[in-house]
């Protein structure tokens, strides 16, 4: 299956011609975004930035309110309050958004009798794109052999590719993800993470909604999380793991009750879990210089670190005052 | 950005509307539908004018003659309702519409693009169909031995120029509609609605039914064709009738237009 088809750099396309390398006006910004449902706020004062060169991953529970911010993002639905502004500019002001955004919300938002082919040009007629493009997008997405079938014939994963070609052609320097990997193999999986890569390592703003932790922690490098619609973090993956599994270093020795004397006394707080020390409040270097002092054989010495998913579940119960939402 | 043209909006809208109804193939059948329809309708009501007039062709006037020839027209004109109805309905349904939007943030070019892209399509159909029937139904009337209207009179031109203005009229209308009704047979209806006011406005009053004839489309159409008499309950003056028109198309693209605006789709 090929893959996406990286370009060299952004200041060359496959024509040839010049594209607007992305600047900081790439960023995506929501400011205090509010919106409500029969009086029940879905969104609520959620704001937050998505910069150029990273994937972003925006991370919830079902209902927990991405696909409404990610709509209100690009004026889908009318927010109650709030901003949404891309490069410092609502998305219905951008002067040519479908060369400057490209959105991926939903895959079966097409109309089935409609080949593939006809599909991306009245979409690359209403962009302004040469549709002369398309071949090249289909090749890029694995649907070069089925440009001319009818998409009521594609599976959920071709329209997945399908709608990924449509946001990609005109190569837009922000792109906006709502679910991609929805309907995807396995292979198709991996497919979508190296093309959400290469986009980043393009340069682009790449925000992409998921509630599957793991893939998100094998493909975002930052993740906004949001919880009945509010903005819980808005952090780096490494340092949300680090932070929840709260600096734990699992030691295993051959003297654990002496070494766990030895560790509280330089002011370690100490734990016997299943058969092991969980110790806190003392770096692993240190761990190590005290058993060395000690003459202690250490048969483990190991950072706890946590999962993108345990650390979600753990943010998110101590956001929820009821848990009510299942991820 | 690469390979994109530098158009305003609404040409860019215009085009892709356009895209999406040339890979249309119900729309394609639907615009064949009315041609065929234009020709069986006429057909059919010029051979059972016996029995829906109580006279002969023979004993018909020219006038009459040419204007049961064009009610084939109408049945056209019926079918471009739906037409222009489902071209806006069928998005929602499927939920293209999240993609029109997105593509085309500015709603109120999607809305003017549909409206002009009907307008031009009933055009079309308009004038293929006005042209079938009218040869069709000089056939008929010169086989059956009656005068056939000349062409070249000024009354036949009007009456045929005024039937066809009827298409793109309701192809506006049935456009505008469709965004401010909830669904394509709430949308039909509604136009079909309008359509038929006029004869329901003559239960009323007459003073009450004469002056609602002055809000309607039909009676306009009818009397920028000709159609409609001085003297004809339904008449309105021709410039009262354009501007009749003219009010119905500058009322309901607005009012398309804001209701599709303060819609999430």
């Amino acid at each position: 299956m090929p893959g996406y088809a990286p370009r060299v750099n952004l200041v060359e396309s496959s024509t040839g011609t010049d594209v607007v390398a992305p600047t900081v006006g790439d960023v995506i910004e929501a400011r205090g975004l509010t919106k409500k449902y029969d009086g029940r706020a879905v969104v609520s004062d959620l704001s937050f930035r998505v910069r150029p060169g990273i994937v972003t991953g925006f991370l919830g529970a079902n209902g927990a309110g991405k696909s409404t911010t990610l709509r209100m993002l690009v004026g889908l639905v009318r927010p109650d309050a709030g901003l949404a502004t891309i490069g410092g500019v609502a998305y219905r002001d951008l002067p040519r958004p479908a060369s400057q955004v490209g959105i991926l919300l939903d895959p079966n938002a097409v109309q089935r009798f409609r080949t593939g082919i006809d599909h991306l040009t009245w979409m690359c007629r209403v962009s302004g794109t040469n549709p002369a493009v398309i071949p090249a997008k289909l090749e890029a997405v694995g649907l070069e052999g089925a440009g001319r079938q009818r998409i009521g014939e594609y599976s959920l994963g071709m329209c997945q590719r399908l709608a990924l070609a449509g946001t990609m052609l005109a190569d837009p320097p922000v792109v906006i993800f709502d679910e991609p990997i929805n309907g995807l193999d396995a292979e198709g999986i991996r497919w979508m993470r190296r093309v959400l890569r290469s986009m980043a390592d393009e340069g682009r703003t790449v925000l992409v909604s998921s509630h599957l932790m793991d893939e998100m922690e094998k493909t975002a490098d930052r993740v906004i999380i949001i919880n009945q619609g509010r903005l819980v973090e808005d952090v780096t993956i490494p340092e949300l793991t680090a932070r929840t599994a709260g600096d734990c270093v699992v030691v295993r020795s051959d003297d654990d009750t002496t070494l766990a004397g030895e560790l509280r006394a330089v002011g370690g707080r100490v734990e016997t879990v299943r058969g092991a020390l969980d110790v806190r409040d003392v770096t692993t270097e240190r761990i190590g210089q005290v058993a060395l002092a000690c003459r202690i054989a250490l048969v483990e010495l190991r950072p706890v670190r946590t999962t993108l998913e345990e650390a979600f579940l753990s943010i998110t119960d101590e956001a929820t005052p009821a848990k009510v939402m299942q991820p | 950005m690469i390979d994109v043209a530098p158009r305003n909006s609404l040409s860019l809208a215009l085009a892709g509307e356009r895209a999406k109804l040339v890979s249309w193939p119900n729309g394609r059948r639907t615009i064949g539908f009315a041609l065929l329809a234009a020709v069986l309708g006429t057909a059919f009501f010029l051979l059972t004018v016996a029995m829906t007039a109580g006279k002969t062709l023979a004993e018909l006037t020219t006038r009459q003659s040419l204007e049961v020839t064009l009610m084939g027209v109408d049945v056209a004109n019926i079918t471009v309702i739906v037409l222009a109805v489902l071209f806006v309905s069928e998005e929602s349904r499927t939920r293209l519409v999240e993609v029109s939007v997105a593509l085309t943030p500015r709603r109120h070019n999607i809305v003017l693009a549909k409206a002009l892209l009907m307008a031009a399509v009933a055009c079309a159909v308009a004038v293929v169909a006005t042209v079938l029937v009218v040869v069709e139904g000089m056939v008929i009337l010169a086989l059956n031995g009656v005068e056939v209207p000349s062409l070249t009179e000024g009354w036949v031109l009007r009456m045929i120029f005024g039937t066809m203005l009827m298409l793109p009229v309701h192809a506006v209308v049935g456009v505008c509609f469709a965004y401010l009704l909830p669904n394509a047979l709430l949308s039909f209806l509604g136009v079909f609605g309008v359509m038929s006011l006029p004869s329901l406005a003559t239960l009323l009053p007459q003073e009450l039914g004469r002056a609602a004839q002055f809000l309607l489309i039909t009676p306009a159409v009818h009397t920028i064709s000709g159609v409609s008499q001085p003297g004809a309950i339904d008449y309105t003056s021709a410039l009262s009738a354009v501007l009749i028109l003219a009010a119905w198309i500058g009322l309901v693209i607005p009012a398309a237009i804001v209701t599709f605006r303060a819609r999430d789709v």
